[in-house]
């Protein structure tokens, strides 16, 4: 049940900092087995629990496509990510742009992968999973003041993304 | 731009996301359902607690107490056995103990009276 209802959330989540599709489903399932197999027995703190796992299983997906792109000496320049925005986000279409061709999610995609990684954790956690501070410094594994801080600058910046996104139509 | 204003924005960035979230395609669903399935798999049948722990540690700490008290009690029956004589060495000792045939000897008229009070009646 607890899958269920988070899954769908979690997916676009992942996928909006992976940005790839079989990525985003392969981190899902793996943590959504961690999850299980360790944390079976704390069933009434899985919300937080899977959200710091969720940030692990990420955080070890770009370590190793950061060591493959080392190692691969230039081979797989087309699939480089790029590193302005924390080496995370490809240019690949996303599932906004293919499914829905929705013009503004897209944007807000963009806007989001623009953000630093901990900016981006920051605001999806605070604003869409509506985690308090306390619960999002747990999941981060960091202070409560620096949750703050990152939330915030996380809304300045997305808010003038947006506003450029308006600009522009 | 006034806080509500970006607050109003946010909202709306937080409502595109959680419709997005919602319009996933089959595939994706199938992927996920494939996900749920492994990790109920992936549950242990019991799971660890520190509270099943808890018998195996009594039942530990009340087996050592046992062998504990046993080689106590062991020791202290074997030490008490050394210190007492056996019959024969006692009735050795008895015999050997000068201080007590004397005694004997000074008592002998009494037993002499009482075995002739004895015989009368």
């Amino acid at each position: 049940m607890f899958f269920i209802s988070v899954q769908a959330r979690a997916y676009r989540q992942v996928q909006i900092a992976v940005n790839n599709r079989d990525d985003s489903l392969d981190i899902i399932q793996d943590a959504m087995i961690k999850l299980a197999a360790k944390y079976s027995d704390k069933k009434d703190s899985w919300g937080p629990l899977f959200q710091r796992i969720l940030r692990n299983c990420m955080n070890d997906y770009f370590r190793k496509k950061k060591l493959r792109s080392i190692f691969s000496f230039g081979r797989e320049s087309d699939e480089e990510f790029d590193t302005q925005s924390d080496g995370h986000a490809q240019d690949q279409p996303t599932l906004s742009e293919q499914v829905q061709g929705d013009a503004i999610l897209s944007s807000i995609e963009k806007a989001l992968r623009s953000l630093p990684e901990r900016q981006r954790q920051a605001f999806i956690l605070r604003a869409w999973w509506e985690y308090d501070t306390s619960e999002t410094a747990f999941i981060m594994q960091c202070s409560e003041g620096s949750v703050k801080t990152h939330y915030s600058r996380a809304q300045k910046r997305l808010r003038s993304e947006m506003e450029n996104v308006n600009e522009q139509k | 731009m006034s806080k509500n204003d970006t607050e109003m924005n946010m909202q709306d960035l937080v409502g595109r996301l959680e419709e997005s979230s919602q319009e996933l395609d089959d595939v994706v669903l199938e992927r996920l359902a494939q996900g749920r399935r492994e990790a109920l798999r992936a549950i242990p049948e019991q799971p660890r607690s520190r509270f099943t722990l808890f018998p195996f540690a009594g039942a530990g700490a009340l087996a050592i107490s046992m062998v504990v008290a046993l080689v106590y009690f062991d020791s202290k029956t074997l030490t008490d056995e050394s210190d007492t004589p056996s019959p024969d060495v006692a009735a050795f000792e008895l015999l050997a103990d000068d201080d007590l045939l004397d005694l004997l000897q000074d008592e002998l008229d009494f037993y002499e009276f009482a075995d002739e009070q004895i015989g009368r009646s």
